[in-house]
């Protein structure tokens, strides 16, 4: 899979939240709310801490997880898709607060 | 901002004065409803709808002139020739008319659902919950559900039962002190509701029943003194119950996820997404902190005992600040 080289980083005010054992979203750039799972979970979770694009997040959650790369990359493409089209991550933007 | 205090302290109440000076009210500058977070201003010139207001809201101040009202709905007679062969009411607000018109002597369903519609798009200072809400030791009882899934006849026997009535259609929940407000209308019965609830209690006090609305036949249950006495007081998060009446189904009480009691309070809500982040925050916190279950019933009193019983672990939680 395929995905443009640019940095990418959590939409400004993005809310997320572990209730139970369920993930949820909130972007205020979008207004939606969106149930999470753990891949979508963890992609914010990195990007939280610094911008990236899906190989430098696939190659810190291989990192923390003691996984393949590549194997990771295609486990979370479909998510990083998700979380680009809800507004939920965008491309050069500024890390939550 | 709010009506919150259009009311004035020794007004007398609505039942007390004579349905004619009732009526000057609605033909003159208008009767305003103090119903707690919200004020209504209602004008009509039909004949209709002064005696129905004294039966649906009899224990609330008469108040012919306040500074302020947050909803203005006039309900006047139709013109033309049609008033001849067809008397009706029609519901005017903002120059709008939301609805068609009702028959002549419908006003007071009319105005109800106005308002309703017209507190739901304007109080937006609130995260408003589609849910009943009934308070007791401080605490709200949360019941959000979709219609039809016996909400109102729920939070109307729970009225009858020592419960405090908030509302049984707004959970008005400030998103900042995370307390809610009263929303203190009649309770609106359809159907075969209407006659559960005047055999559930004989304190029931019920207004005319309309019948063959849109919504079936309708009939309000008018709030309590002391309810409408204490229609400014707020109340703390106690516990969320997710109600679906199920005619013959045996009692089911069940312990939700703090996700389930999530979903169920931010996506049904009038406005969720128009209150933005701070109602996302106001849901999530609400879901943390209150126990939440889903309850299937077909008889009340089943219900109530069941509510009955968790109530004391309600009031514990509360107590230590409620958990995830």
């Amino acid at each position: 899979m395929n995905f443009p080289s640019a940095r990418f980083a959590c939409a400004a005010g993005l809310r997320v939240e572990l209730l139970g054992d369920s993930w949820i979203a909130y972007s205020p750039l979008s207004g939606e709310t969106m149930m999470l799972n753990d891949e979508s979970a963890a992609v914010l979770e990195v990007l939280r801490e610094a911008p990236g694009d899906i190989a430098s997040v696939s190659r810190t959650l291989a990192a923390d997880l003691d996984a393949d790369p590549a194997e990771l990359m295609e486990r979370i493409a479909p998510a990083w898709s998700l979380l680009i089209d809800n507004g939920l991550v965008v491309e050069g933007g500024a890390s939550p607060a | 901002m709010t009506g919150a205090h259009a009311s004035v302290p020794a007004a007398p109440r609505l039942a007390d004065v004579s349905t004619a000076q009732v009526a000057d009210a609605l033909r003159g500058r208008g009767l305003w409803l103090d119903v707690g977070a919200a004020s209504v201003r209602a004008r009509s010139d039909s004949p209709f709808l002064a005696p129905q207001l004294q039966r649906a809201y009899p224990e609330f101040p008469y108040v012919d002139e306040a500074p302020w009202a947050d909803v203005h709905v006039a309900l006047m007679r139709a013109r033309g020739l049609r008033r001849w062969l067809r008397p009706q009411v029609r519901l005017q607000a903002d120059g709008r008319e939301p609805f068609q018109p009702f028959p002549a002597d419908h006003p007071l369903p009319m105005m109800e659902w106005g308002g309703n519609l017209f507190i739901g798009q304007r109080l937006n200072q609130l995260l408003l919950l589609h849910a009943g809400v009934v308070e007791r030791d401080g605490l709200a009882l949360v019941l959000p559900a979709v219609p039809g899934s016996g909400k109102s006849t729920l939070s109307a026997a729970l009225s009858l039962s020592g419960w405090r009535l908030l509302s049984d259609e707004f959970g008005a929940l400030d998103p900042h002190t995370r307390h809610f407000m009263p929303v203190l209308k009649p309770v609106a019965l359809k159907n075969r509701s209407i006659d559960v609830i005047r055999a559930f209690s004989d304190r029931a006090v019920l207004g005319p029943t309309f019948e063959k609305t849109r919504k079936g036949d309708v009939a309000h249950l008018a709030a309590s003194a002391h309810a409408v006495a204490r229609r400014h007081e707020t109340a703390r998060p106690g516990a969320v119950v997710l109600p679906q009446w199920q005619e013959g189904a045996p009692l089911s009480f069940e312990r939700l996820p703090a996700e389930s009691a999530f979903r169920a309070l931010a996506f049904n809500a009038f406005n969720y997404q128009t209150v933005g982040a701070p109602a996302f925050d106001a849901a999530v916190a609400l879901a943390r902190q209150c126990p939440a279950w889903a309850l299937r019933y077909s008889r009340l009193d089943e219900a109530l005992a069941a509510l009955e019983q968790v109530w004391p672990e309600v009031k514990d939680r509360a107590a230590a600040g409620g958990s995830a």
